[in-house]
């Protein structure tokens, strides 16, 4: 790193922190031995004392460190690095200097330096709190940047998706036209092929795995579907490029056709072949939980097994099942490599699987690699896309674990 | 339609039955006639194999991965394990009632409909209505559900949910009825009500009840088979039965020794 | 008429044969489902192999050639080379000035950055004319065309090999110049614009720098936040709600869309902390950011697994809460709270959209020596070479994906290993 200064400073917090323990160490094991001498027994043992006094330090020093971070970055100007030493020397100086007057035998450390840590793990536990609202808070303002130069009806209603030129007369200068509608299309239309394919494949595949299937089967297919789930998505991609694209134009082009090599069916194929495995465990799971008494119920009244599955399993894990699509749907609408690689980039409006579509993913990446500035339209509209694609993927969420979540305690 | 086979000859004859889970041999060499339009109690100690020998009068053996099921079995004459019966008709036969009910997630009317529709049993609307109707009549639960049949059935109470499942079993219009400790689960007035139930439903139906009180067995049953270790000990009338019975192993169950 | 055949009259016995005719069908629905699934993923693995696999081999060329005067202060390379070239494969000077074209194809058989970048070292240590020795890796259309990934029965408009590279190529073969090696480059070069000097050494360091920041920040954190929501978090009351709102939340942020996470990573890392673009400290944030869910869900499903009696025993023996959970609940969850975290990791490993929001898409020709370094990862590095057309990057793509998949396989198996290990521990 070009810039050693940070480091530096790092360096000093831990030379702080262990003086710290030292020190409060020492102080503390005075009287220890006091207190073998004859005297009362300290409430907290040494090592008690120090972690306490360690850990104060720390934590003053590191607020020192990211506040000074901060302004350096922003407001070089006003943090020099020399003010910024003396803080981050100064005040966990003075926190050690109070720390090691609070180490006295009737102080009980241990307490204390457990509430800490209970503190300190509820804090971690809230990272995911923060994460959430960080997404929010980022892609709520830069959309709102955004909607200030586009407004928010052209944005959800405008069928013409064109960010790099400018269209009509009137608008900003190297600003292009966000009529999203097409991005939208196009990830309906992928996600339904998905959903076509991973819907009933991965259904069928859990009940038949779970209902039908002999051991040798299932030891062969259970892996199989494993390593499907374990493929990064990028291999995904670079499947339906290479191999189902040209494919599917092959084919077509046999049958009289010119389809291009990047398709909404090629992405939305390889797509659901990618979902297969999430769809088939939670349905795998939803089944298994309608108990045994219920099939035992419909097979003793003269049902075949496949009558027993459709009008008592099924319909017993439907709220199950749904969930499990729903969780799908998110998946596919969130999916961005496969369709970076394998659906194209051009905003047709088309209901066609054998067009090349685009979709909200997609786009996002479009807008936002290759060197550009940010604040631009053009960058600000890849978090407008982004917090539909939030939206609508936290909505699909939500329901669709509620409804899973509920299910399976159903029966239990 | 059906016409009535002498009350001597039995509905269900059973030559050197036996019964294996894997290597496990849960029932070996059983031999036993069952009666029509009587009751018979299966009675025996826990694991010595009375489910495992009702459950061969449906087959639902077949159901379970592990279990063989060697030995003849009649019903009316007929092998119920000949190449040309189909389990599926069989069970239309043989209705079955487990230990603890499990109605269907769906409406009451649903429930007792499930068997009708089926197998086709109904030629109209009207026609299944009347079936339901008859059925919850029969299995004693029309009064209490009428007016909500549309009603799911898990909203029933435990005595009503096994009434329904009975219910369930009899809209199929089966001959013979297995029942699996249908009392267990049930507080003793919905077992009063089942059991006089039972003693009605008799006089149509070929009944076999697994229970494991000897209350009830002597309470119902014509005629009672004490299993111990998946061998059949003794198959008498049920009065002879408790009051001079011929094996000390069954005198010490029936009073109280073992089980 | 008995009971049994009372039932099966003709219209009975007609209705069954529907109904077993449905059953059969259903279960060739089922059979069908697996057989699409397990297809693809032969397909799938079939074509990533048999492109890839002959990416893990190069062709050499052994050449001795006549350099004619490295004198001069800027002597031009690529013209040495090229006339060095002629002169081995006896084309006159007259035909070099006719033909215009047939220096470049000369050079177009040979890895020609390489040999000059080889030119130019000689030349600086001895900077004499005369005879040099050159090991160097044949071009990517010279490589291709050895491993008869281009056809020479097509018309030479149709094929990247012009006739005459075909004869120069076929002399170079029957003088025993050509050899086929382990493909080393691939794994110890940087990303090059030749798909012959291209390798993953950047994407590989990228990629463990990555690994290696996030699962040191999202290990503890994730783990800690789950020791706290299984054993310190209040149950009921108000506090009990705001818990049940952290756990709603954490499963919610583990089905979130991972292209968001780079978006969250582009907005706060490197806009307002102001961070570069490119760097694995940015990398390994983000994907921490994206790991922590599934790390918190796995590790509370192994602490849930240990029984209470352990900790409250424990406790009644005087040991604080705190004592109690650590010393004597974590020890145990610990191999399953691994096997979960590792297949955390695993997942991230092939992690490519957040990256991309990044900026991890950037050309990086040198291997990262700091989290602060520009580079690339793996999977990112896939994508890259995916974009270009040339059959030789298909080639490297595969293999590429070949080297990921056998390092998430080993991943995972390590995975497998610790869990059967583990359940075999509690049967005993
Ligand atoms: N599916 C099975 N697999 C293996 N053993 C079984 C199975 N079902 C029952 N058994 C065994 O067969 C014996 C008889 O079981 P069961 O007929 O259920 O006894 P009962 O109903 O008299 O209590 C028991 O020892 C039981 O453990
Ligand atoms: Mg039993």
């Amino acid at each position: 790193m070009s810039d050693p200064v940070p480091i530096y400073m790092l360096m000093i917090i831990l030379a702080l922190i262990v003086g710290a323990y030292r020190l409060a160490y020492g102080r503390a094991a005075r009287f220890a031995q006091l207190a073998i001498g004859g005297m009362a027994r300290p409430r907290a043992q040494p090592r008690h004392h120090a972690r306490l006094a360690a850990v104060m330090a720390g934590l003053a020093g590191v607020c020192v460190y990211l506040v000074g971070l901060g302004l350096r970055t922003h407001e070089p100007s006003v943090v020099g690095d020399g003010l910024w030493l003396a803080a981050l020397v100064g005040l966990p100086s003075l926190i050690i200097g109070i720390a090691l007057a609070k180490v006295r035998p009737d102080f009980a450390a241990r307490a204390h330096i457990e509430r800490m840590a209970e503190t300190g793990l509820m804090l971690l536990s809230l990272v995911a709190v923060i994460t959430t609202l960080g997404i929010v808070a980022s892609l709520v303002f830069e959309a709102t940047l955004f909607f200030q130069d586009v407004s928010v009806f052209e944005f959800i209603f405008g069928t013409h998706w064109s960010p790099q030129t400018a269209i009509r007369a009137g608008q900003a200068g190297q600003s292009g036209t966000f009529g999203a509608v097409p991005v939208f299309a196009g990830t309906f239309l992928i996600t339904a092929i998905a959903l076509a394919v991973a819907g009933p494949v991965g259904l069928m595949v859990a009940i038949y795995l779970s209902e039908y299937a002999s051991t040798r089967t299932r030891a062969v297919v259970k892996p199989a579907i494993e390593i499907l789930a374990g493929i990064p998505t990028v291999v995904y991609g670079f499947f339906a490029l290479i191999s189902v694209g040209p494919t599917i134009r092959h084919v077509a082009e046999m049958m009289g056709a010119n389809v291009p090599t990047q398709s909404a069916l090629a992405a939305g194929l390889v797509m659901g072949v990618m979902i297969i495995p999430l769809v088939s465990s939670l349905s795998d799971d939803v089944i298994r939980a309608v108990p045994q008494s219920l099939r035992d119920g419909s097979t003793a009244l003269g049902a075949t097994r496949s009558e027993t599955l459709i009008r008592v399993v099924f319909q017993s894990a439907l709220p199950g099942i749904i969930g499990a699509f729903l969780l799908a749907i998110s998946r596919a609408i969130g999916e961005t490599m496969i369709v970076v690689m394998a659906a194209g980039r051009a905003a047709n409006l088309s209901a066609n699987p054998f067009d090349a579509v685009t979709t909200v993913t997609v786009q996002i990446v479009a807008l936002l690699t290759g060197d550009q500035v940010f604040d631009s339209p053009r960058t600000l509209a890849a978090f407008a896309l982004g917090l539909v694609l939030f939206i609508i993927t936290l909505l699909l969420n939500i329901v669709a674990l509620a409804v899973v979540n509920r299910y399976r305690v159903r029966f239990e | 339609m059906t016409d009535k086979p002498s009350s001597d000859r039995p509905k269900f004859t059973c030559r050197d039955v036996s019964v294996r889970y894997d290597g496990f041999s849960a029932l070996s060499g059983i031999d036993i006639d069952i009666s029509d339009r009587s009751v018979t109690a299966l009675i025996g100690p826990s694991g010595c194999g009375k489910s495992t020998l009702l459950r061969v009068f449906n087959r639902m053996n077949d159901t379970i991965a592990n279990a063989r099921v060697s030995g003849t079995v009649l019903m009316d004459d007929i092998d119920i394990y000949g190449p040309d019966i189909d389990p599926v008709l069989l069970r239309a036969r043989v209705g079955m009632v487990f230990q603890k009910p499990a109605p269907f997630p769906r409406s009451v009317y649903d429930n007792v409909a499930y068997g009708p529709r089926l197998h086709g049993l109904s030629r109209s609307r009207a026609d299944l209505d009347g079936q339901v109707e008859k059925s919850l009549r029969r299995a004693g639960l029309w009064e209490e559900v009428k007016d909500r049949l549309k009603m799911p059935a898990p909203g029933l109470s435990v005595g009503q949910q096994q009434r329904l499942v009975l219910a369930r079993a009899l809209a199929i219009d089966p001959e013979v009825i297995l029942m699996d400790e249908p009392a267990s689960s049930l507080d003793p007035i919905a077992t009063a009500r089942l059991e006089a139930l039972i003693e009605e439903l008799k006089t149509r139906y070929c009944i076999i009840i697994v229970t494991h009180s000897m209350a009830q067995a002597a309470r119902i049953s014509d005629k009672t088979a004490f299993l111990h270790n998946g061998a059949l000990i003794e198959f008498d009338q049920t009065e002879n039965m408790f009051t001079n019975p011929t094996d000390t192993r069954t005198q010490d169950y029936i009073t109280g020794r073992f089980g | 008429m008995s009971g049994l055949q009372s039932i099966a009259t003709p219209a009975a016995l007609a209705r069954l044969r529907k109904r077993r005719a449905a059953e059969r069908r259903f279960r060739l629905y089922g059979r069908a489902a697996i057989a699409f699934s397990v297809t693809a993923l032969a397909w799938l693995l079939f074509s990533i192999f048999s492109t890839g696999l002959s990416a893990f081999t190069q062709h050499w060329l052994n050449l001795d050639l006549e350099v004619k005067t490295v004198s001069g202060d800027a002597p031009n390379y690529r013209d040495l080379l090229a006339d060095a070239m002629a002169e081995e494969f006896e084309i006159t000077i007259d035909e070099l000035a006719q033909d215009a074209s047939v220096r470049g194809e000369l050079l177009q058989i040979l890895s020609a950055s390489e040999a000059t970048a080889q030119l130019r070292r000689r030349g600086q240590v001895e900077p004499r004319a005369g005879a040099v020795t050159l090991r160097i890796p044949a071009s990517d259309l010279t490589d291709q065309f050895l491993k008869g990934h281009i056809d020479r029965g097509l018309a030479p408009s149709q094929r990247p090999v012009t006739d005459r590279q075909i004869e120069w190529i076929d002399q170079l073969v029957e003088t025993g110049r050509v050899e086929r090696r382990f493909n080393r480059a691939l794994f110890l070069n940087p990303d090059s614009r030749d798909p012959e000097r291209a390798g993953l050494a950047s994407a590989i360091f990228g990629s463990v720098m990555i690994l290696i920041i996030a699962s040191a920040l999202a290990l503890p954190v994730g783990v800690g936040a789950a020791i706290y929501l299984d054993n310190f978090a209040p149950k009921t009351g108000w506090g009990g709600r705001m818990i049940s709102l952290v756990e709603v939340n954490i499963n919610n942020l583990a089905a979130v869309p991972s292209i968001v996470f780079g978006l969250l990573g582009l907005a706060v890392f490197i806009n307002f902390f102001g961070l570069s673009r490119s760097i694995p400290l940015v990398g390994g944030l983000v994907l921490a950011l994206r790991m922590f869910p599934t790390i918190v869900i796995a590790s509370r499903a192994a602490l849930q697994a240990i029984p209470d009696s352990l900790t409250d025993s424990a406790l009644s023996l005087g040991a604080s809460r705190m004592q109690a959970v650590f010393n004597h609940k974590v020890p145990l969850a610990a191999p399953g709270i691994l096997t979960g975290s590792i297949i955390g990791m695993a997942q991230a490993l092939g992690e490519t959209a957040p990256l991309l929001m990044i900026g991890m898409v950037a050309f990086v020709t040198a291997v990262p020596a700091s989290p602060m370094d520009p580079a690339t990862a793996l999977p990112v590095q896939i994508f890259l070479w995916s974009g270009s057309a040339e059959v030789a990057w298909a080639e490297r793509t595969s293999a590429a994906i070949i080297a990921l998949l056998v390092v998430l396989m080993l991943i995972n198996g390590l995975a497998i290993m610790l869990r059967e290990r583990l359940q075999r521990k509690r049967r005993r």
